[in-house]
């Protein structure tokens, strides 16, 4: 089991390195490679709603990453502390997307196999995604 | 990103991209991808081969240029998707709709 900490500020050029050392911290085995771009895609996303949403694209807002790699699963922790997200105003996308955008959750629940949200911290939101180790291919709907 | 555009003799825009495709590169793609839209570029393909992540903001980007081209009669066609950038397009069904080619030749039959 390995538990790391990342920080980064509120500014787009973060996203690209962040993946990048994300990449290296769970290059272990029990995650195919598809399932590993899954779990950069969603982890980028959720930064990516921090930025734009809790943020509102400033660019000293800070976002805590936690990967903690355990044996049978990978739960990675991001916390904000600007704008609580409102859940009940993002609508489900439909699909093929006609319009740009709205995929950024669609891709966070597909590509992990748990999601929540919490909102109860006096500042800011931390979502928690779960994604399991050697299990089935992804599924196909959340 | 690295964004390098170049027309064949066929009179099709060829743009091979480089790095990541996310919500820091996306506008940059979006402002070279309106110039083509304005001088209404009948064709173009887009080689991902040098493309090792790409997001929803990515995505979004295709679609505004699928939406548009397709206003005014136009294809566009992707190629040399890795395997992990396919997979996007899959989960949002993508695949569907746009002309997604192994090669750039197959690319090139899509969009004559």
């Amino acid at each position: 089991m390995s538990r790391r900490t990342f920080l980064i500020e509120s500014r787009t050029e973060n996203l690209e390195p962040l993946r990048k050392d994300l990449a290296q911290a769970l290059g272990g085995p029990g995650l195919s490679e598809k399932e590993l771009y899954g779990i950069l895609v969603s982890v980028v996303e959720a930064c990516t709603n921090s930025i734009r949403h809790a943020y509102g694209n400033a660019p000293d807002g800070k976002i805590h990453i936690t990967v903690d790699d355990r044996k049978d699963r990978v739960i990675l922790k991001i916390r904000d502390y600007g704008k609580k997200i409102d859940l009940a105003k993002i609508p489900s996308p439909t699909l093929p997307p006609v319009n740009p955008g709205g995929l950024g959750i669609y891709f966070m629940k597909t590509f992990t196999d748990e999601l929540k949200y919490n909102t109860r911290h006096a500042r800011g939101t931390e979502l928690t995604l779960v994604k399991y180790k050697n299990r089935s291919p992804n599924k196909e709907e959340p | 990103m690295k964004i390098q555009i170049k027309k064949n003799e066929q009179n099709v825009t060829v743009i091979a991209l480089q790095g990541d495709l996310d919500f820091h590169s996306s506008p940059n793609l979006r402002k070279e991808l309106e110039k083509l839209i304005e001088s209404q570029a009948p064709k173009i393909m887009i080689d991902l081969a040098k493309v090792e992540y790409v997001d929803s903001s990515g995505l979004a980007t295709f679609v505004e240029l699928y939406q548009k081209m397709k206003h005014y009669g136009a294809k566009f066609s992707l190629f040399n998707l890795s395997e992990s950038v396919q997979s996007v397009f899959e989960i949002a069904k993508l695949n569907s709709i746009f002309l997604i080619a192994k090669t750039e030749e197959e690319a090139l039959r899509f969009v004559s």
